[in-house]
């Protein structure tokens, strides 16, 4: 465990310089972790200031002080998520990342190619969940809280998602084929 | 030696402080007070003006629950124009002439069905009048201090206004957002209007806006200074919805407490000596080396085509009761106390301003 357990346990308990110290020993990790998801400084800081917020008025309800660092980061990546939604975006992705997780085949240049375009075509839960699952590697539970649905609707997202994928870049493929 | 903008590559260290501190500090305030939500607008606000080093500065008239707007939407029957059934001449004028952007778009989350009615963009505000209805009861204090909103999709650097509602029945409500206009507004742009509810439910909508067009600008540049306070009257503008006086004050003074910029208001008589009736307009100001400088917009009822000159008076409005927020470069906020004993009163001498016909 990286923190204190003694000053994680005073600031579950309402000490605010406890908190304080818990968050700016995570600084580094907040900043570059928000700013991985949302590439801007200022909308980076804007997620901090309300991950602060939301998880000082919520670490009362933190159970077990050994995944601290766990449960701030969560409340990160879904103020990063209602930031990014506010805004009709997503979350980032590399395509060749992407593509080599969702365990395609084909020829990788002509899937990355196409692979943007399809992801677009899938409407905004069904990529964020393909992304946050595939590209950033998160539980189906932990997405399921980012994006406040139950557990059953992320898992149905995946499933729906990856077969309309499939079906875009295999007609993708067939069509580049005949071009070429 | 070339600065590197890379975000990548530079830790901002105080800034991410900063931005911990104030989330902190708003959700002790959440805490301790459990009525006010404090807008998200003026959290970005707090670390946006934070980064510019030896600035300090103070946002007064910010996005609290006003009663004067609630007291406007008093007496208001069952839905029809929001505005046009409110006690502010503006929003009555504005709706009498068709100048309110219609929209009627409802979102419902957790049976708490809101209904964006309608829009007015004019010289001195966005203003919103919202329609709400619940299944079972809310709290009075449900949606906090009112709506946040983004500028084609981007949250404004800062922001003043207010929002009040006023209760029809246990289950409906009728609310007016008011968002001061800034000069980041064009004159038509999409307006990302967001509301959140206790429950973190959040009603998000978009809309198209475009500022009324038949808006007169009178350039006045009526500068005076009184016992070291010089006050600058820049313009004035008028519309079929209301009046503005926009100026700038500044004093040498370091102390936002005795600085006397900020309670600066306007007695504005036709010439007829008929008083045209203040509303409101936040004061927003900076600390500039050894000087504090004020600007504001004060907005007034609108004037009648019979109105051909205007006095206009200034005199300061020294507060007794009330108070404001600082906040310093790491983003500290301080509740100012009250200095109504200590301020030095001055007496402004009144200009006059035609009207052309």
């Amino acid at each position: 465990m990286k923190h204190n357990p003694n000053t994680v346990q005073r600031a579950i308990d309402g000490d605010v310089e406890a908190f304080e110290e818990l968050l700016f020993k995570e600084e580094k990790m907040l900043y570059y972790k928000a700013l991985s998801y949302v590439r801007k400084k200022e909308d980076a800081l804007d997620a901090i200031q309300e991950t602060a917020y939301n998880a000082f008025l919520a670490i009362k309800q933190l159970r077990n002080p050994e995944y601290f660092s766990t449960w701030l980061f969560r409340i990160l990546i879904r103020e990063c998520y209602r930031l990014l939604r506010e805004r009709d975006q997503v979350f980032p992705y590399e395509n060749s990342e992407l593509l080599k997780k969702l365990d395609q085949k084909q020829d990788e240049e002509i899937e990355s190619f196409h692979l943007s375009e399809a992801l677009s075509r899938l409407n905004s839960s069904y990529q964020t969940s393909i992304i946050l699952f595939y590209y950033h590697d998160l539980s189906i539970k932990d997405i399921s809280e980012i994006m406040e649905v139950p557990v059953g609707t992320v898992k149905t997202n995946l499933r729906r998602a990856k077969k309309k994928l499939k079906s875009e870049l295999e007609r993708s493929y067939q069509l580049n084929e005949k071009v070429t | 030696m070339k600065k590197s903008h890379d975000p990548f590559k530079e830790f901002p260290q105080d800034e991410v402080r900063s931005a911990i501190r104030s989330g902190i500090i708003q959700a002790k305030e959440h805490s301790n007070t459990k009525h006010i939500k404090v807008g998200h607008w003026r959290r970005k606000a707090t670390y946006a003006l934070s980064c510019v080093a030896a600035v300090f500065a103070i946002l007064l008239g910010s996005s609290y629950y006003s009663p004067a707007l609630a007291n406007s939407l008093s007496h208001i029957p069952i839905i029809g124009s929001i505005f046009g059934n409110s006690d502010i001449v503006g929003l009555q004028r504005a709706q009498e002439n068709g100048l309110i952007n219609e929209i009627g778009e409802t979102q419902t989350i957790n049976g708490i069905s809101v209904t964006l009615n309608e829009i007015l963009y004019d010289q001195n505000n966005i203003t919103i009048g919202l329609l709400i209805e619940s299944e079972k009861y809310l709290e009075p204090d449900y949606f906090g201090s009112g709506m946040d909103y983004t500028i084609n999709g981007k949250l404004p650097s800062n922001s003043t206004g207010s929002y009040g509602e006023e209760k029809l029945s246990s289950t409906t409500r009728t609310a007016i957002q008011e968002i001061n206009i800034t000069e980041e507004m064009p004159e038509k742009f999409e307006l990302g209007l967001i509301l959140r509810g206790e429950n973190g439910e959040k009603w998000y909508f978009t809309t198209p806006v475009k500022k009324i067009t038949d808006i007169y600008k009178i350039p006045v540049y009526h500068t005076q200074s009184v016992d070291g306070l010089n006050l600058t009257v820049t313009e004035i503008s008028y519309s079929e919805t209301g009046l503005s006086i926009a100026y700038e004050s500044s004093e040498e003074e370091v102390d936002f407490d005795l600085s006397r910029g900020g309670y600066i208001e306007f007695l504005v008589v036709d010439q007829d000596g008929n008083e045209i009736t203040g509303r409101s307009g936040g004061v927003s100001g900076e600390r500039v080396k050894d000087r504090i400088v004020f600007k504001s917009n004060k907005q007034f009822d609108p004037v009648g085509s019979p109105v051909t000159e205007l006095t206009i008076t200034p005199y300061l409005v020294i507060p007794s009761s009330g108070g404001g927020v600082e906040i310093d470069e790491n983003g500290e906020e301080k509740e100012l106390e009250l200095k109504g004993d200590s301020i030095k009163s001055v007496e402004f001498d009144s200009f006059k301003v035609n009207i052309p016909q």
